[in-house]
């Protein structure tokens, strides 16, 4: 992945961009990841000051972390499994797409990540647990 | 020469301007208070510049008398995107809500007959508050015939509806026949009954957007193909999809000369499979490094990330993509994945792009969620999907390539032209664990130590079956190629497979299981 070195009003910011040609550009700032959509029409790819694209940020990257979270902010499970690793606990602040569990179903390990940022409010399982489809697993909110 | 105008002329120009206001200035104002353009400037923001023809802007609904606004709450026609032509209409909020009349219907009818018959995409742009209640049952009507010109023109010409307002009730299912469904965030929404209905029948409290919002239909009910931050994005993503498509069902797919070598190699993918069979990876690592750079857009990105669904180019050629993603559910089959696979193997089909599918399949989901909801039927599809399929179809097993699981996603079998696999892949009729408790039941449980037994068996079992050597010695598997040559292998496979002669059995038609 290019990194570049953004200074934006005097603070330096370092962007990772993956594909600068793809819509909406994923990339990741200061280690948060996040997409942007460009202004169509600017000259994407060579010598280009980052102000001229005026990126627009939209949302934490939705795309590249599977999305779990439900709106009430209950982190459910996608499939019936088997609860092996919690990463998280009780006061932890989570970014979108850290992991919070492993839940081992269909042979393999499944990550579990954070669609939402916010504070693990509670957490329901225990390693071991069996949970079923829809399961809460953790509560996350601001 | 005299510079005067004719006043023939002027009448035109004035009546040309009355109709431009559509509902007036204070309700043009409204619109653009909440953050939304009129109809009009969408089109210009939709269409090559000076590219657009209005078709019946002086139409008018009979029952309106004295109040009657010429063009009736849709301004339709046809223009250009990217020097090719497409047609549109665009519902005009500023007039009755946008709400359809049976002119306005006919008007929307006008165009979408236009365009099957010229074999062009047509485009809607929709904003409208429903059906035109003084109208009564001919707004009705007006309903039905749209929707009967978007189940005619399927598989005819591309449709894409662009959702930029309200779009409530039965008339969800205008967009809802059609290929694709953009949403604006935040000033979209489409359900079938809303939150007040839902509130006296059910007891259940839910705001607008949380039930029928862009992001709901992205991630929740796959409604949604894509989600746009707001118009501009959403109006720019119609353009680059089309760039994917041909305008009609026997035209090919634009071709864009690619700025990608077709030999290009990326060593990324030799190590990207994980030699722990437990461990996920990310297949979308996979696409961008086979398909030229930056050239992937994803379908229904945010619904069933089990499988992934897009269009890509390879070697500037648009192709299908599909894939299953090891990163989330392990990949696994169950019913929106099956959906959501079907349907886009259907629409490459229609509209003449090849289909290539990275196969990582570790099984259909159990459970009685899954069973009860019908999987038998919904996975059932997948193979009457690529079974239909006459483009060319070539599939690569990255790795778990399982039963039933393996034989759906484009096999020899179901009548894949060239089947490859990676050195990772795994194919076998069932995974190591199964087999061995099936297998070696007996051995197991006379052993002294059970569980060292099984252990030992379930080695010895992936040593000999999960590889892709069985198949490859069974000639299923055309080729075992190294991961990093896959882009060239596909780009050579691709033009040895340009036009495959496979012609379907005569039929009316199938009948396809859902």
């Amino acid at each position: 992945m290019p990194v570049y070195r953004v200074t934006v009003a005097g603070k330096e910011y370092t962007v990772e961009v993956s594909n600068p040609r793809e819509r909406p550009v994923r990339a990741v700032v200061d280690g948060e990841p996040i997409e942007v959509w460009v202004e169509e029409g600017a000259q994407v790819a060579g010598a280009m000051p980052a102000s001229a694209a005026s990126p627009v940020v939209v949302a934490p990257a939705v795309a590249v972390p599977p999305r779990t979270a439900s709106a009430s902010g209950d982190v459910t499970a996608p499939l019936p499994g088997v609860v092996t690793v919690i990463s998280v606990k009780v006061g932890d602040t989570v970014k979108p797409g850290q992991d919070l569990c492993i839940l081992e179903a269909m042979k393999m390990n499944n990550p579990i990540r954070a669609t939402v940022s916010g504070v693990v409010k509670t957490v329901y399982i225990n390693v071991g647990q069996q949970v079923q489809h829809g399961t809460p697993l953790f509560h996350i909110a601001d | 020469m005299d510079q005067t105008i004719d006043p023939r002329v002027e009448i035109l120009h004035a009546k040309q301007a009355r109709a431009q206001e559509g509902g007036g200035a204070d309700r043009i104002a409204g619109q653009h208070a909440k953050g939304k353009q009129t109809a009009r400037e969408r089109i210009e923001m939709l269409l090559d510049p000076g590219t657009f023809q209005e078709l019946q802007t002086f139409m008018i609904s009979p029952n309106d008398g004295e109040n009657a606004i010429a063009g009736d709450g849709v301004v339709t026609g046809y223009g250009e995107i990217d020097g090719r032509t497409v047609y549109v209409y665009a519902q005009d909020f500023t007039v009755y809500g946008g709400s359809v009349s049976l002119t306005h219907a006919r008007k929307v009818v006008r165009v979408q007959e236009m365009a099957m018959n010229s074999g062009c995409p047509i485009i809607g742009l929709l904003d409208s508050g429903g059906a035109r209640i003084q109208e009564g049952v001919s707004s009705l009507q007006g309903y039905g015939e749209i929707f009967r010109r978007n189940a005619l023109a399927s598989g005819v010409t591309p449709q894409i509806s662009v959702m930029l307002g309200p779009c409530a009730g039965g008339a969800s299912y205008s967009p809802a026949l059609t290929d694709f469904i953009i949403m604006t965030d935040k000033t979209s929404v489409m359900f079938i009954t809303g939150p007040d209905v839902v509130k006296s029948v059910t007891g259940e409290v839910i705001d607008q957007q949380s039930l029928g919002g862009a992001m709901a239909h992205f991630t929740k009910s796959g409604v949604a193909s894509f989600v746009a931050e707001n118009e501009e994005a959403s109006l720019a993503l119609v353009r680059r999809l089309l760039s994917y498509l041909p305008a009609n069902n026997v035209e090919d797919a634009p071709y864009f000369p690619p700025d990608d070598r077709p030999d290009r190699i990326d060593l990324r993918l030799n190590t990207l499979v994980p030699e722990d069979p437990n461990t996920p990876y990310d297949m979308r690592v996979a696409i961008e490094g086979v398909f030229d750079l930056g050239s992937f857009l994803e379908v229904q990105a945010g619904w069933a990330q089990n499988a992934i669904v897009g269009f890509a180019r390879l070697d500037g050629q648009p192709v299908g993509v599909v894939a299953q993603q090891p990163m989330y559910m392990a990949g696994v089959i169950d019913i929106d994945a099956s959906d959501k696979i079907c349907r886009f193997v259907s629409f490459c089909d229609a509209f003449n792009l090849p289909v290539i599918t990275f196969v990582d399949s570790p099984g259909f989901l159990p459970g009685t969620h899954q069973e009860h909801g019908g999987i038998i039927r919904h996975g059932a599809k997948i193979i009457y999907a690529y079974v239909e399929a006459t483009v060319p179809k070539i599939s690569v097993v990255t790795r778990k390539a399982y039963g039933g699981a393996y034989v759906v996603m484009s096999s020899k079998g179901i009548g894949a032209d060239l089947h490859f696999a990676w050195p990772s892949a795994e194919i076998a009729v069932m995974g190591a664990e199964g087999a061995v408790n099936i297998l070696n039941r007996r051995e197991i449980s006379q052993a002294e130590d059970p569980e060292a037994a099984r252990a030992a068996l379930i080695a010895e079992y992936r040593e000999k079956f999960a590889n892709p050597y069985r198949a490859a010695d069974e000639g299923i598997v055309d080729a075992v190629i190294e991961p990093a040559q896959t882009r060239a292998i596909l780009v050579s496979a691709l033009r040895a497979l340009r036009e495959p002669a496979r012609q379907l059995p005569s039929k009316k038609h199938g009948v396809m299981p859902m």
